[in-house]
């Protein structure tokens, strides 16, 4: 990389680390909403 | 006024899912492939050039981001459809990301090319205010409890800093600034050359892929999120 | 359309007018302290009697670059027009170099030096494989500095 190896790799480890943790934080939430969703909806129906 | 959309749309999305995730991933390792190897360096930057493959995709995307939040909040805002609202508040946090990485791939590019990390330029300033009104807008919501006034406030944030958006744009033509003026929108002789156009296009794609991604993703968050509010208002009403 | 939309709409409109014209006046007062440097021709044009810190901007002229031992170097700066020289103790960016572009921040005296206390490389807005730069270069179609 010719004396730039450290800034190049560094801003696509950068680029790639926070790419893949913001898809992994929001594939949590959403599994976890689907599941709180699916425990009201059941909630409800009893209630009713 | 109540979400008219059917939970039946939202199930398309889950399908599709793992199918944008693989394109996703594959467009991702066929740019770096490009980006990475497969390209020859510039000839004054050298190899330092190459982190422009991850910046100039994330400040592309970062201000479509931004344009998509500030006509959803203005369409919010004349018709009070809440779908508009949804899609404002799922793309806002991506959107935020991508100035984020483009801000901090740039100043990485910038120490070795300018010389310094950062300068106050007309371009890097701006660019710092839209990741502030990206947070400002995501605040909004988390600190006002009345969501109708949060709605509203947080849409007129949103269109008053549309304006930063041309102002990043031309920046660059407005005024000496230290960064350098787009090398894309000449359609007169190439400012970057072919052989650099592909891996800069590629990533462009899997960066576009990744947004399109989290959105469809972020926009479940959203309708669920609506769905369990108004579920719980029935129960303990 | 429902009367409303039709007054939200008309709302909107009057705001976006109101908001255009604003920041219109705003940018335009604002223009002379948006720039981020100055070229030759507009810092010999300046009153040069305040000793502040400023910024120059323009191309190395070529053949210009003195370096000493002891770290002091000497160029001159040029915009096609003026020639400003420029007085600079410390290290230079990589990429600083005959016909490229540089930044100096520091202080304008009179004698038409320039007391450089920092040196930004700027870049433009080129980006080639040198193969592509030799090739043009040897067929004159080379249009770059």
């Amino acid at each position: 990389m010719g004396g730039y190896g450290f800034y190049v790799w560094s801003s696509y480890i950068i680029f790639f680390v926070t790419i893949s943790y913001v898809f992994i934080v929001n594939l949590m939430k959403l599994n976890e909403k689907k599941k709180k969703l699916i425990n009201l909806e059941k909630h409800s129906d009893q209630s009713s | 006024m109540y979400l008219k959309l059917k939970k039946s749309y939202f199930d398309v999305l889950d399908r599709f899912t793992p199918f944008l995730i693989i394109m996703t991933i594959v467009s991702f390792i066929i740019g770096s492939y490009f980006a990475l190897y497969g390209s020859p360096p510039d000839y004054i930057q050298g190899d330092s050039m190459r982190i422009m493959y991850v910046h100039v995709p994330s400040a592309w995307w970062a201000l479509m981001s931004y344009s998509v939040l500030a006509v959803s909040c203005t369409i919010w805002f004349i018709t009070r459809n809440p779908f508009f609202n949804l899609i404002a508040k799922s793309i806002a946090p991506i959107g935020a990301v991508f100035t984020l990485i483009a801000l901090v791939t740039g100043s990485i590019w910038g120490k070795p090319t300018w010389g310094v990390w950062w300068v106050w330029d007309a371009r890097l300033t701006s660019m710092l205010l839209l990741f502030f009104l990206y947070l400002a807008y995501i605040f909004l919501w988390q600190a006002i409890s009345n969501k109708d006034l949060a709605s509203k406030i947080s849409a007129a944030l949103a269109m008053i800093g549309f304006i930063n958006v041309p102002i990043i744009k031309f920046s660059v033509d407005w005024w000496n600034t230290l960064h350098q003026p787009a090398s894309i929108s000449k359609l007169s002789s190439p400012s970057i050359d072919e052989s650099m156009l592909i891996p800069l296009f590629i990533m462009a794609f899997a960066s576009l892929c990744f947004l399109i991604t989290m959105f469809s993703v972020r926009l479940r968050i959203e309708f669920i999120e609506s769905r369990i509010s108004r579920l719980r208002q029935k129960i303990y009403d | 359309m429902t009367s409303p939309v039709k007054k939200r709409l008309i709302k909107f409109l009057l705001s976006l007018i109101v908001l255009a014209i604003s920041i219109l006046i705003i940018v335009y007062n604002l223009r002379d302290n948006i720039v981020y440097f100055y070229s030759p021709s507009e810092l010999q044009d300046l009153n040069t009697s305040d000793v502040r810190i400023l910024r120059l901007g323009g191309l190395v002229s070529t053949g210009s670059i003195q370096s000493e031992t002891n770290g002091i170097h000497r160029f001159k700066i040029n915009d096609g027009n003026e020639e400003i020289s420029v007085k600079f103790e410390g290290i230079l960016p990589n990429l600083f170099a005959e016909d490229k572009g540089v930044v100096v921040e520091g202080k304008y005296i009179k004698d038409e030096l320039f007391i450089a206390l920092k040196v930004l490389a700027k870049h433009d807005e080129n980006y080639m494989p040198p193969e592509v730069i030799d090739s043009l270069k040897q067929t004159g179609n080379w249009q770059g500095e």
